[in-house]
């Protein structure tokens, strides 16, 4: 594997990691998400191209509201995995179903820009939290939230490796390909040192074995402001809206 | 009694030929503030692994207020959490003490375990985050702060549950100047008479501002001198 690529992946974890704000506008992350679901699956079912068409526009003007720098960005994820989903769906085309080809695309088009935009608009451990609001085990919150920490510590740690090997290299030899390897293989290690130290981290900190969902993560309704009520009230209602619309299709 | 006794401690890691701690005897008491110090590879992490229970002397043993820590009853989930709740640790690398998902999480997670309730815990927060000036990062990922930011979120992690012995790992570890003077001037503060500070150090200066007693470890994993000729060997 080039390192290129694995410091690729590093950058790719740690952008993925950052927080987004909350505002005064703050919408329950589980709502984010159950719509985001929401969108996707009736996406997934709906027997022809308008409503998937409909999602990708509301989708876009939402994008065109971001700031320019962020926009290619949340753009480029959707077109990489159309492109491939592309590529996958010529055979279709080519033995006679053309409107499947077309609407497999805009299909993972939108499920994946519905995707970025969510990661945009919700934090990684906001997301992760709102799984405990669905009465999910914390157990599982607190495994999620574990792999998203690896995925951005180890990662770092993948770029910082990948760095290390680059401005040691001083010609182009066959061990910049074995230091790849090498990289892995110490990243494994490091990740087995850090469960251990987490686990001992825990335990100095009176951890018994159950673990509970933090009360700070907990954001009940009473809490908002009222702007942030009406907001949450009238994102609620978008999910008859967007019922109603697919079934009018 | 003392608060931590060690009694001829030894001890040595699975797989390695020779001990890395060999017959480590020490009487500390509460209100005292004891400096840890000798050549890299001396044994000090090792020791402070078992002071705060997460290692156990293969020779000799270790008791803190009066209790002998044992392998086995630590296995107890109580006697565990009972120990944890008096001894705070502090490790040298605080990428690997913070787990949470947020800063302000890190310092609620353990008055949490301490069975407060959910108003306390977020009022306590608030109060540490506010005394290590950590509001603006609250709502930050740990992984995503200044090494600087790290260590007090660290530390005032481990500070919100007021433990009776405070082992630091080098805590000047990573810290600028002013971050350094800072902790000092904080770590003074923290001395009182129901606290016994241990902390490991380089920093001269630091440890001659802070300390009262000095351990010094040799390369040869032993006690080198007594207290009144650590000191002067730190100093």
């Amino acid at each position: 594997m080039d390192p290129k690529f694995i410091r690729a992946l590093g950058n790719l974890l740690q952008s993925d990691s950052v927080a987004a704000g909350s505002g005064t506008f703050y919408i329950f992350p589980v709502q984010r998400l159950a719509l985001a679901v929401l969108c996707i699956l009736l996406c997934a079912i709906s027997k022809n191209a308008v409503f998937p068409v409909t999602v990708i526009a509301v989708e876009l003007v939402r994008t065109a509201l971001l700031p320019g720098d962020r926009i290619s960005e949340v753009l480029l994820r959707p077109m990489i995995a159309s492109l491939f989903t592309m590529l996958i769906m010529i055979p279709a085309a080519v033995t006679g179903y053309p409107s499947a080809f077309g609407t497999v695309t805009l299909k993972v088009f939108e499920s994946v820009l519905v995707l970025v935009l969510l990661n945009e608009s919700v934090s990684w451990k906001d997301l992760t939290g709102s799984f405990s609001a669905l009465h999910l085990p914390d157990v599982f919150v607190y495994t999620l939230d574990g792999a998203v920490r690896y995925l951005v510590i180890l990662g770092r740690f993948c770029t910082k490796l990948s760095e290390a090997v680059r401005i040691r290299t001083f010609r182009k030899t066959n061990w910049r390909k074995s230091g790849a390897g090498g990289i892995m293989g110490t990243v494994v290690l490091k990740s087995n040192e850090m469960t251990s130290s987490q686990y001992e981290a825990m335990v100095c900190r009176g951890f018994r074995g159950t673990y509970r969902v933090s009360p700070l993560r907990r954001r009940r309704f009473k809490d908002l402001t009222g702007r942030g009520k009406i907001a949450n009230i009238l994102y609620a209602g978008l999910f008859p809206v967007l019922l109603g619309f697919f079934f009018a299709v | 009694m003392s608060m931590i006794e060690l009694n001829r401690v030894s001890f040595r890691y699975r797989d390695e030929q020779e001990d890395s701690l060999c017959e480590i005897s020490a009487s500390m008491d509460t209100g005292s503030c004891w400096c840890v110090s000798g050549p890299n590879g001396c044994g000090k992490t090792t020791l402070f692994r078992i002071l705060a229970g997460l290692e156990f002397p293969t020779a000799g043993t270790y008791r803190c207020g009066g209790e002998e820590i044992t392998a086995k009853k630590m296995k107890r989930n109580e006697f565990s959490w009972n120990f944890h709740r008096r001894v705070g640790y502090l490790f040298q690398d605080s990428d690997t003490q913070l787990f949470c998902s947020s800063v302000e999480e890190e310092i609620a997670f353990g008055i949490e375990q301490l069975g407060f309730s959910d108003a306390e815990i977020r009022d306590k927060t608030d109060e540490y985050l506010e005394l290590f000036n950590l509001t603006r990062i609250r709502k930050k990922a740990p992984f995503h702060i200044s090494g600087g930011e790290k260590k007090r979120t660290a530390l005032a992690a481990i500070l919100v549950t007021e433990p009776e012995v405070l082992i630091l790992d080098e805590p000047y570890n990573n810290l600028d100047e002013d971050m350094q003077a800072w902790l000092l001037e904080f770590l003074e503060k923290l001395k009182s008479p129901e606290r016994l500070i241990l902390f490991a150090d380089h920093h001269r200066n630091s440890a001659s501002a802070l300390a009262d007693h000095f351990l010094y470890l040799n390369k040869h994993h032993r006690i080198e001198k007594d207290d009144a000729e650590a000191r002067q060997r730190v100093l």
